[in-house]
């Protein structure tokens, strides 16, 4: 029954564990604010509930101790430290680990014993301080005998007619919260009759399970011994029940603490955003749905083809007919696309709340002092592209914190405010999605970089020479260059940003950089708003139909054959004063390149900044919606080719995959 | 057999009730994921009885507790409680609600508290 759960369980334990986050962050700036700390213990109890239901045994401990000990934080018994906060991030990793290990049952295993001895030991440590006093009042207590006042009410219920019995109720052993069973119980027993005295009272019964309790209650009815016995004996968690009659003789060795005031509640939770309607969906069945939509979009465009001969043929009513019809499909086909490709985005915050702890640590780590700002949580794009764009994401993050921001004394020195600045923002840009991660540190030095990039190998000194300070700089997206002087942990782990570049340039995205020396540095990063469709521009090779992914292509040119120079022994063209190496399709794949003496060459600039390469392509066709299809499991995976597709007259056609041709351009 | 609304802030806790329940041949007429919905389909719906769940946001389970006893003092309503309630249960005792069921759910014994209450 369990594995039905376990979606729900995960997805919903995911979206805990971020809240705790983002509140044990708020925590430590905020000290103890009463709804962080209100948050914290809510999420800690939710999860021990639903992971105790699951029987995943260790989560529960883990939950348990920090809702226990965060219980204390909220009842103000315990103050928020930074030993506090240290302690709740560990247990919160410690919970993530349990939650891998969760998902993928080869992870890791999480050791949380240490985990939780040291919660307890926290927790002890605070109770020992606070409660020495209560606990030096407690240790006098002896069973009190009856008071005046109790005898007098014994003999006034007698008198009105009343029996008055001793109950004894032995509590079933399975009974976890015995406190608040001894309680119903009283309840009950007031609705019958009136409750003279109990004990022990269910203030001092601690939770958990005990061997056995038996609760004594002095109760006054109207009803008899064997009547009430079994009322009592119906009520949840009772496992035996005596009753006897008192007589006043008893009555002076019962024994009854008073009770003390009880703790009040805390106010329930009043501003709060009403939940929008919502119903979980698995990523699987929006993904086949996306894919049946593809299926349509291929189908509609053969349509319209089939509807364009036929009228070029016949002269029919039916023909035009079928031309409305296939206009109506194309406008519903769109909406439906549309609709489910909203299904499949969830706002970028999701991925974004990661950064607010990542930022302490790493700043910690690294000793920087720094302000961190998010805009555009709420920007949607589709979810695979979100979990793909993390690890760029992260490593951008990173990189800025490293090696752009500057420590503290440096930052003084230089005149600029001791707290650095990262900004992350999101938004979206005509139909893409724009994200900007901005830092005000050193910047990156051209020099610097030109120098070693040419000590790497990676440029030679004469080419040092000609580059550009912004070529310079897009230097560092090359492979195998890295400029930091030590490898920290932080950033330098043979990840360079190359790998980065070139995994945004599989989501056909775009990074580009701007930055001023010690002023800042600015990653700029473009995505689509999905992966599945896409706008290509068809172009004609060798008579094949090839597909070159739009956000990929920065202009389209027509050059003359004279245009295109020869520059050490590498085609070129002069765009806009700027050197492009061009490429010929045909020689990429090797296709027969009968070149016709066109006056004109088509060609198609792909890339940005500094890193373009104008393509040479036959024709031009135009621009399609196209859904990508991969190759199959037979064919795998084609260098230079990201996936196919099916165009309108049902022939395939190649989607070219950009990132490779640079790659291959580089390593030349 | 009980028409049941069952109230918890998590979707998951809701599945789970409601399994038990319906196996143990109730119906459960209504769901809610808060005090405030809880209140509102209380009224809408006329349960014979509410399992209601404590810690929730917007309202919390022992206002809906009292919202809905103030109401309908009939109300029967058992706390969805959880170890580390103690205090909280027996407020919602005070506030009205019949008895308490602990989480993990136990078949047996939320289907026995049930029976008790409406049996």
């Amino acid at each position: 029954m369990l594995n039905e759960y376990k979606e729900v369980f995960l997805e919903e334990l995911e979206e805990q564990l971020q809240l705790m986050d983002e509140f044990i962050l708020k925590l430590e700036r905020e000290g103890g604010s009463d709804d962080a700390v209100q948050s914290l213990f809510r999420a800690a109890h939710t999860l021990k509930g639903s992971s105790a239901a699951m029987g995943y045994e260790e989560m529960k401990q883990l939950t348990h101790r920090m809702e226990h000990l965060l219980d204390r934080v909220r009842a103000k018994k315990t103050a928020v430290t930074p030993e506090l906060i240290d302690l709740l991030f560990r247990s919160l990793d410690n919970l993530k680990l349990l939650k891998n290990g969760i998902v993928d049952s080869d992870a890791p295993r999480a050791d949380i014993s240490d985990n939780v001895k040291a919660l307890e030991a926290f927790e002890r440590r605070a109770e020992e301080a606070a409660t020495s006093a209560a606990a030096e009042r407690d240790a006098g207590w002896t069973r009190p005998v009856l008071s005046l006042s109790d005898r007098l009410k014994v003999k006034e219920q007698k008198e009105k007619g009343h029996r008055v019995y001793w109950l004894s109720v032995g509590i079933a052993p399975e009974c976890v919260i015995q406190g608040a069973r001894a309680y119903v119980i009283q309840t009950m027993l007031s609705e019958w009759g009136e409750v003279l005295l109990a004990s022990p009272e269910y203030e001092s019964l601690e939770e958990g399970y005990t061997e056995s309790l038996t609760l004594t209650y002095l109760y006054a009815g109207t009803q008899e011994a064997d009547e009430i016995r079994e009322k009592v004996q119906g009520l949840a968690d009772v496992a035996d029940v005596k009753a006897e009659p008192v007589d006043t003789a008893e009555t002076e060795m019962a024994a009854v603490p008073q009770a003390a005031d009880k703790p009040t509640m805390e106010d329930p939770q009043s501003a709060a955003k009403s939940k929008s309607q919502t119903i979980r969906v698995s990523v699987d069945r929006l993904d086949h749905l996306m894919n049946l939509v593809g299926e349509l979009v291929i189908d509609q465009t053969r349509i319209q083809q089939v509807e364009r001969t036929q009228r070029r043929r016949f002269q029919d009513p039916s023909v035009s007919e079928l031309g409305h019809i296939s206009d109506h499909l194309s406008r519903i086909i769109g909406d439906l696309q549309e609709s489910v490709m909203k299904a499949r985005m969830l706002p970028i915050e999701q991925l974004f709340n990661r950064f607010p702890r990542m930022i302490r640590d790493l700043s910690r780590e690294l000793g920087k002092e720094l302000e961190l700002t998010m805009e555009g949580q709420d920007t949607e794009l589709d979810r695979t592209l979100i979990e793909e764009i993390a690890d760029p994401l992260i490593h951008l993050i990173r990189n800025a914190v490293d090696h752009g921001l500057e420590s503290p004394g440096i930052r003084e020195q230089r005149g600029k405010p001791r707290k650095g600045s990262l900004a992350i923002r999101a938004a979206h840009e005509d139909n893409q999605v724009v994200i900007y991660v901005e830092d005000d540190g050193a910047g990156i030095d051209p020099v610097k970089i030109k120098a070693s990039a040419a000590d790497k190998g990676i440029i030679s000194a004469e080419e040092a020479e000609t580059l550009s300070d912004r070529e310079a700089i897009h230097l560092i997206f090359r492979p195998g260059f890295s400029t930091a002087q030590r490898v920290s942990d932080v950033s330098g782990r043979g990840v360079g940003m190359d790998i980065v570049r070139s995994h945004i340039e599989k989501l056909n995205g775009l990074i580009d950089i701007e930055t001023r020396l010690g002023e800042g540095t600015s990653f700029k990063i473009k995505l689509p708003l999905t992966l599945a469709i896409i706008v290509g521009l068809l172009v004609k090779v060798n008579g094949q139909t090839l597909i070159i992914p739009m956000s990929n292509i920065a202009e389209i040119v027509r050059v003359t054959r004279g245009d295109i120079q020869n520059m050490q022994g590498q085609p070129v063209v002069m765009i806009r004063h700027q050197v492009i190496p061009v490429v010929s399709i045909h020689d990429r794949f090797r296709s027969e390149n009968r070149r016709e003496e066109k006056s004109q060459i088509p060609l198609v600039i792909v890339g940005s900044a500094e890193k373009r390469l104008a393509l040479v392509v036959d024709d031009l066709i135009g621009n399609q919606e196209i859904v990508i299809k991969s190759l199959g499991a037979y064919i795998g995976k084609v260098e230079g080719i990201a996936g196919a597709t099916i165009l309108g007259d049902g022939s395939v056609a190649l989607i070219l995959e950009i990132a490779s041709l640079f790659h291959r351009n580089v390593g030349q | 057999m009980a028409k049941v609304l069952v109230v918890d802030d998590a979707a998951f806790m809701r599945m789970m009730l409601k399994s038990i329940l319906v196996k143990g041949g109730h119906e459960v007429v209504g769901e809610a994921e808060n005090g405030a919905v809880a209140v509102d389909q209380y009224a809408a719906l006329k349960p014979d009885l509410v399992t209601m769940d404590i810690t929730m946001p917007v309202m919390e389970g022992i206002e809906a507790v009292k919202k809905i006893v103030s109401s309908d003092p009939a109300a029967k309503i058992i706390m969805c409680s959880a170890m580390g309630q103690q205090g909280m249960i027996v407020q919602a005792i005070q506030a009205g609600a019949r008895d308490f069921i602990v989480k993990p759910f136990q078949e047996e014994r939320v289907l026995e508290s049930i029976q008790k209450l409406v049996g």
